[in-house]
């Protein structure tokens, strides 16, 4: 298009030019590649510019056209089966763009959310609405043939959906190179499979394991035990070498309360060489207070490194008694470290009435000895609870 | 001589332009790859399940902020986040910062047995409050150590979490800051050291009660020329550079930082006039050192909003301390430079600071003279006198052009389209009207570092957020 004016145009400038030495030429062509891409940047700029207002306009009229349709079906106590939902939403898929599907799902999952968030949300009814927009077909298509960040998206909204694609569609996704796609794919096979939903739970779910996979895998948890009773976690475990997912399988065990692996995991306290792991066995006793593990955690102690030794301390506060307020005690006369002193003496004040007396006792010794800064310290035990504490 | 200063120009400009070009390439592959990976489903999974979100300590120091004070702690105080704490560091103020927090935030003194983990000058008290609306707010009262980077350092002492943002109580954060900025944290199998964002400016838009109800951009020429200058810092150059993890500086008005890895680099550097990018490649420095991988990210969504030089006055105090600060800088740390030892510090980020960071004012200011001499005594004609500044003009503004796209990209944040073409029809003129004066300031700052020995903080003409209040002159030790 056009092309004999560029000619013409380059063609002058050549002439202009001619005779002049390497550099001059070179910068010519520079600004002319430069301008180039200031005018390709505004044109862009003004070509993203017109698709965010398409975008919203077809927000607003679909929003228009269904919100209240959608909301009075999902509402609604009584069935309305796929045909039904269909005349009354006016919406015929085959003759739909395919930008409708994208702006439709929006749609559906915040009059879904809204509903939900109400108590007033007609399960089957949703159900049927996706059935007769055909959203689920239209995101597991796009599962299917999308680049891989698109992808990952379409598998994100199937998930919010609440599943329901053919768990045959996400296995090439599961095994795929990019790791973000492959976690994505994971986590919703573990939320929706009903054959072996836990295969990648018992192999490490992924190399790649990060905290935000810890909250996807959270969740999916969360999910998977309101429809029946989760198997022993501990088993997902015994073969793993990855500690950021042996903390996670831990604190998951901690969370759905799971008492039948306490014994297996104070055995574990011996074998486990990553002291986050062993800290976080610790910690987990503690929450679901195994008062059995006392006397080990007390023999364990002295020989441990700093950040078991503050979980054990932690957990003391947990496992409330005697022989825990003893060993408290012991531990708190023994340290010269500020910041051990100071999570021993709040593991002290949770023992109730009986810490608190201690710790006047501790305080009034060390104004006596005219440990000032000791003294401060357990003043601002004190005053953490009297001002309100983060 | 003439003929090797007309190559060194022309290469330098050259060399500058296929730097951005990469730089434009590599930071609009990480903006699309960071909208896809974090939405806003990662971040509802924090607010879903409050226990599982890392805490985090903001710190943000005032001296003398009456003006702004309590709309800003009020803002900080409303993010929208599970889990974070609010430090306020009074740095000795002089006028009624103090009595304001105390009393509209109902502060009283409490017992803290206070560490120096880091130096910062002596700790006179701390206060929190009773009420349990202001529970996350702390503030800590201290002796005036005439930089920002004590009263930084003075809480982090008590910042209780793993992280931390160090901001100033004259930005404004977006609502949803805390959790968009600790995404790349979560999401990273490396431990992550910092985490940068985008800044704005807060100039132009309408603010009340400490939050932006409606994005604008500025109404005045420098802030309005400083927007863009913003965006292609961050979106092209630190987004780009973030690809290789090579991140250079992340600013002192936002940025997330890992409280252990800043204590153990011995924190903020009290007599560093950049101390941002001090501690940045300090905390880099470390981490090789003790043979630890780790990461630095940058966050291309615009999280942060400050207030820009209203005036030259005030822009000349920022860019001669701007200024100050980088040579400063590159004379503090030159055993990293070209030293295998520091990695991406030494090989990359160390000579890009040099080159293209510190030469950059120094030969565009002599290049531009020595044209115009050639000019006059006839060695070159206009013809090529016009080229050649086309060139450097077109280098500018098609990174400008390019990078307000990337912004329209990541979400549509002012209101009407025409406000992005305002953008860009100013970014036509910066090199004319705005780029001279950063060049002669920044030059302005080389030298007085050169010949003088001790220099007073600069002062900041505080707007305050709301329009209704008083314009106040204030001391910034920022």
């Amino acid at each position: 298009m056009y092309y004999d004016y560029y000619l013409y145009y380059l063609s002058y400038l050549n002439s202009l030019y001619n005779g002049y030495p390497l550099i001059i030429r070179l910068t010519v062509v520079m600004v002319m590649a430069l301008a180039v891409v200031t005018i390709l940047g505004v044109m862009r700029l003004l070509y993203i510019g017109y698709r965010i207002s398409r975008r919203e306009r077809r927000i607003k009229k679909t929003q228009k056209h269904f919100e209240e349709k959608l909301s009075f079906v999902m509402r609604n106590s009584a069935r309305y089966d796929v045909d039904e939902i269909r005349e009354l939403l006016q919406y015929d898929v085959s003759k739909s763009h395919r930008w409708k599907a994208d702006v439709l799902t929006d749609v559906v999952l915040s009059v879904k959310n809204a509903a939900y968030r109400q108590g007033e949300l007609n399960e089957i009814n949703y159900k049927n609405c996706l059935e007769a927009l055909r959203l689920t077909a239209f995101w597991e298509k796009k599962i299917r043939t999308s680049a891989p960040d698109k992808r990952k998206e379409a598998l994100q909204i199937v998930g919010e959906i609440g599943g329901g694609v053919n768990s045959g569609v996400l296995s090439k996704s599961t095994f795929h190179k990019n790791k973000y796609l492959r976690k994505t794919a994971r986590d919703l096979y573990t939320g929706q499979d009903n054959y072996h939903p836990y295969r990648f739970m018992e192999d490490n779910f992924d190399e790649a394991f990060t905290q935000i996979d810890k909250l996807r895998l959270h969740a999916t948890l969360i999910k998977r035990s309101k429809e029946g009773k989760l198997p022993n976690l501990l088993r997902w475990i015994s073969s793993s070498k990855n500690p950021a997912y042996i903390v996670f399988i831990l604190r998951e065990i901690t969370f759905f309360k799971q008492y039948e692996a306490l014994p297996t995991l104070v055995a574990m306290l011996d074998r486990q060489e990553n002291k986050d792991v062993r800290a976080q066995i610790v910690l987990t006793l503690g929450e679901l207070e195994y008062f059995e593990s006392l006397d080990d955690l007390v023999a364990r102690y002295p020989l441990e490194s700093t950040v078991v030794r503050e979980a054990i301390i932690k957990t003391m506060g947990k496992l409330r008694g005697t022989q825990s307020l003893d060993f408290l005690i012991e531990a708190y006369l023994a340290t010269d470290d500020v910041n051990a002193k100071l999570l021993i003496a709040r593991s002290i004040r949770s023992h109730g009435p009986n810490g608190e007396q201690i710790l006047h006792g501790l305080q009034e010794e060390a104004r006596r000895t005219e440990k000032v800064r000791e003294d401060l310290l357990l003043e601002q035990v004190f005053s953490e609870r009297a001002i309100v504490s983060i | 001589m003439v003929y090797f200063f007309t190559y060194l120009i022309y290469f330098y400009a050259t060399a500058l332009a296929l730097l951005y070009l990469t730089l434009m390439i590599m930071s609009y592959y990480n903006t699309l790859r960071y909208k896809y990976r974090y939405t806003i489903r990662e971040e509802n999974y924090l607010k879903e399940f409050p226990e599982e979100a890392p805490g985090i300590s903001i710190v943000a120091p005032a001296f003398n902020e009456e003006v702004i004070i309590y709309d800003s702690v009020n803002s900080l105080l409303n993010l929208d986040y599970p889990t974070f704490e609010v430090i306020i560091v009074n740095d000795g103020s002089k006028d009624k910062t103090l009595e304001i927090l105390v009393k509209e935030f109902e502060l009283e003194e409490v017992p803290f047995y206070y560490v120096y983990k880091v130096y910062c000058k002596p700790v006179h008290r701390i206060l929190r409050s009773r009420n349990p609306a202001y529970h996350r707010l702390m503030v800590v009262d201290k002796q005036n150590g005439g930089t920002k980077a004590d009263a930084m350092n003075a809480g982090v002492n008590v910042a209780q979490y793993d992280y931390f943002i160090n901001t100033d109580v004259d930005c404004i954060l977006a609502e949803d800051t805390l959790s968009k900025i600790i995404l790349p944290v979560l999401d990273s199998d490396k431990p992550v050291i910092a985490v940068g964002a985008t800044m704005r400016m807060v100039n132009g838009c309408s603010v009340d009660k400490g939050r932006i109800t409606r994005v604008k951009p500025p109404n005045r020429l420098i802030p309005l020329f400083q927007e863009t200058e913003y965006l292609r810092s961050y979106l092209v150059a630190k987004m780009g550079w973030s690809m290789v993890n090579a991140i250079a500086n992340v600013s002192g008005g936002f940025g997330l930082f890992d409280t252990q890895v800043v204590i153990a680099a011995g924190g903020f550097d009290s007599a560093s006039h950049a101390e941002d990018m001090d501690m940045t490649a300090r905390m880099v420095a470390y981490m090789r050192e003790n043979n630890k991988p780790y990461h630095i990210a940058q966050c291309p969504y615009s999280l942060c909003w400050t207030e820009g030089p209203p005036n030259i006055r005030v822009l000349n105090r920022q860019r001669t301390r701007w200024g100050r600060g980088m040579l400063q800088f590159i004379i503090d740390h030159r055993k990293f430079f070209l030293n295998k030892d520091y990695g991406r510090l030494g090989l990359l980020v160390m000579p890009y600071i040099v080159f293209f960071e510190f030469l950059a004012p120094i030969i565009e200011f002599t290049g531009f003279l020595f044209l115009l001499f050639l000019l006059i005594t006839h060695q070159v004609n206009f013809d090529t006198f016009w080229m050649m500044l086309a060139y450097a003009y077109l280098i500018g503004l098609s990174v400008s052009i390019v990078t307000i796209s990337y912004d329209l990209v990541l979400g549509k944040l002012y209101r009407n389209f025409w406000e992005y073409l305002k953008l860009v029809l100013f970014a036509a003129l910066e090199a004319i009207l705005y780029h001279p004066l950063v060049v002669i300031f920044t030059l302005r700052g080389y030298i007085q570092y050169l010949t003088r020995r001790k220099f007073k903080w600069g002062k900041m003409t505080r707007q305050g957020f709301s329009p209704s209040k008083n314009v106040n002159t204030v001391n910034n030790n920022a």
